[in-house]
């Protein structure tokens, strides 16, 4: 008998929703910390707490606030950080001017605008793509059923969160363990923020595990076993490599991240 | 409201099917779509990008699909992009000149581009250092400005050339050299820095050195501040040749400028180095 099935005797489940998801969730701060807690910790949890299709909206503000600030702190820190360097120019002028040359340093406000808005829009694309390719493998895998495509979105924009908090992680790292300030004298002539820029592929790459976890969690499939879940988080890491070295190669362009 | 069975039912196979095929198609439209304007993008975010210290490998590589002659694989990249919409200047190691003592010598080829990524010109150096690239006199062709050191083999080892060079399609033209001994500023606590000015806007730069004091600041960076004008050179003669305005006595500086009306012609991959040195050798040791 195919599961969930369509006989009259069919009997419903009861599903205990994430906090975030509940009609009644109380206390928005601790609903959003048990939230965040159980999507990051406890992501088959969360992914068969999201099961259920409906909710929307604030599924979708979830979504759009945490790969906003995403987004936002990626081009912030995009590769160079040279939006930062430049502010940190504004606010503290850097003292060093090499001889014979005719100092770079100040780039117009406009010019960094440019840059930031690159790198701004390069960052939307490369995380709304991780997001995207969820939901639209979600949707895709044939012989599914129509609740779990969409509970599949569901849980993607759900886990859109996991962004900042990788973000914290990295570069929390690198507060930790603060590297030594380097000159890259002479290849720019500009001082560079020691920190690294944040790690693309990495983000990607985590958001894919933890969908294929949340994914394979989903009680509409037909097994929810580990070999589901690798299925799941081949089929993530398949169609990432095709779509993004194949299909929509960004080439000199990942620069701009 | 329906039933919770007739919301959430199996798609039949065949809609499953014909979707699928549908996003196939549009992926692989997409694809081929990103293909045919992906140099385009390049090129126009590296144009925008000029300037930034960070997009050397977007820019290169736009340079690359604009000019076979830029080179396609360096064992090194360095670059000079300055945050000036006008220009951007290009090094990249040639090769190591193996020396008599056994250590090299590294060989510059320095690629000169303007906004448009178009490339102005190439230079052969011994080192990448230039000053601003950009058109100095209004010709619509760039100068710049080479610093070349004393070889092993010269007498004068605290003496260095300055060379100011037109760059263009075919062969770079010298336009100006001057002979700086380095060690009358250095004794006095000072150093000599050659700028363009152009004081009174008519784009017609002037080829101008000053003193700069050097200080330390408390958090270890080196601050150069400018005091006083030593020597101005002017565009005053024919072929936009560099003649002398005003030189200070005990300025260190020897100028040297083509004698007739024509540039001296040079070939792009030449070596500077023996040529300027040939055209105004060090004094002898006495």
């Amino acid at each position: 008998m195919e599961f969930p099935t369509t006989s009259t005797t069919f009997r419903r489940w009861a599903v205990r929703r994430i906090a975030w998801d509940r009609g009644r969730r109380g206390s928005v701060f601790i609903a959003y910390v048990r939230t965040l807690a159980v999507i990051l910790f406890l992501p088959w949890r969360a992914g068969r707490r999201l099961v259920v299709p409906d909710h929307w909206p604030r599924c979708v503000r979830w979504a759009v606030v945490h790969i906003g600030l995403a987004i936002f702190f990626c081009a912030l820190l995009a590769n160079g950080r040279h939006t930062l360097q430049w502010l940190t120019e504004r606010v503290s002028p850097s003292s060093f001017d090499p001889p014979h040359l005719e100092f770079p340093g100040d780039a117009s406000a406009e010019r960094v605008l440019v840059w930031f808005s690159q790198s701004f829009a390069a960052w939307a694309i490369a995380l709304l793509y991780s997001v995207g390719l969820g939901s639209l493998l979600s949707v895709s895998i044939p012989g599914r059923h129509r609740a779990a495509k969409l509970g599949g979105v569901k849980w993607g924009l759900y886990l859109s969160s996991l962004f900042i908090v990788m973000l914290a992680a990295w570069y929390g790292y690198y507060v930790l363990n603060p590297p030594q300030a380097q000159a890259t004298l002479p290849a720019s002539f500009t001082w560079t923020l020691p920190t690294p820029g944040p790690p693309a592929k990495l983000l990607a790459g985590a958001y894919g595990v933890w969908w294929a976890a949340g994914m394979a969690a989903n009680p509409y499939n037909r097994a929810r076993t580990l070999r589901t879940f690798l299925g799941f988080a081949l089929l993530y890491a398949g169609s990432w490599a095709i779509m993004a070295w194949v299909l929509f190669p960004a080439g000199a362009l990942e620069a701009l991240l | 409201m329906n039933p919770a069975l007739e919301r959430h039912c199996y798609d039949s196979r065949r809609r499953e099917m014909r979707l699928l095929a549908l996003a196939a198609l549009v992926l692989l439209v997409t694809s081929a779509l990103w293909h045919q304007v992906k140099g385009t993008v390049v090129y126009r975010v590296a144009c925008s990008s000029i300037g930034c210290p960070d997009r050397l490998g977007l820019i290169a590589d736009a340079l690359r699909q604009r000019d076979p002659r830029f080179p396609d694989a360096v064992p090194r990249f360095w670059s000079l992009s300055w945050a000036k919409p006008e220009w951007i200047a290009w090094s990249s190691v040639r090769e190591s000149v193996p020396l008599e003592d056994g250590s090299t010598l590294p060989n510059w080829k320095v690629t000169v581009a303007d906004h448009n990524l178009t490339v102005r010109g190439f230079i052969a150096a011994d080192r990448p250092f230039l000053l601003t690239p950009a058109d100095r006199d209004g010709d619509s062709l760039c100068e710049v400005v080479m610093e070349i050191a004393a070889t092993k083999d010269d007498a004068q080892q605290d003496h260095v050339w300055w060379v100011v060079l037109r760059l263009g399609t075919e062969h770079n033209e010298i336009l100006w050299v001057g002979l700086m001994d380095e060690s009358v500023w250095h004794s006095r606590g000072m150093r000599l820095k050659p700028i363009w000015r152009d004081e009174d806007g008519d784009g017609m730069g002037e080829f101008v050195f000053i003193t700069v004091e050097t200080t330390r600041t408390p958090a270890g960076g080196l601050v150069f501040k400018p005091l006083q004008t030593i020597a101005v050179f002017e565009w005053s003669a024919p072929g936009g040749i560099l003649r002398t305005l005003s030189l200070a006595s005990d300025s260190g500086i020897t100028p040297w400028s083509p004698g007739g009306r024509e540039p001296i012609r040079v070939d792009q991959t030449a070596d500077l180095a023996p040529l300027v040195h040939e055209l105004l050798p060090a004094p002898e040791v006495p």
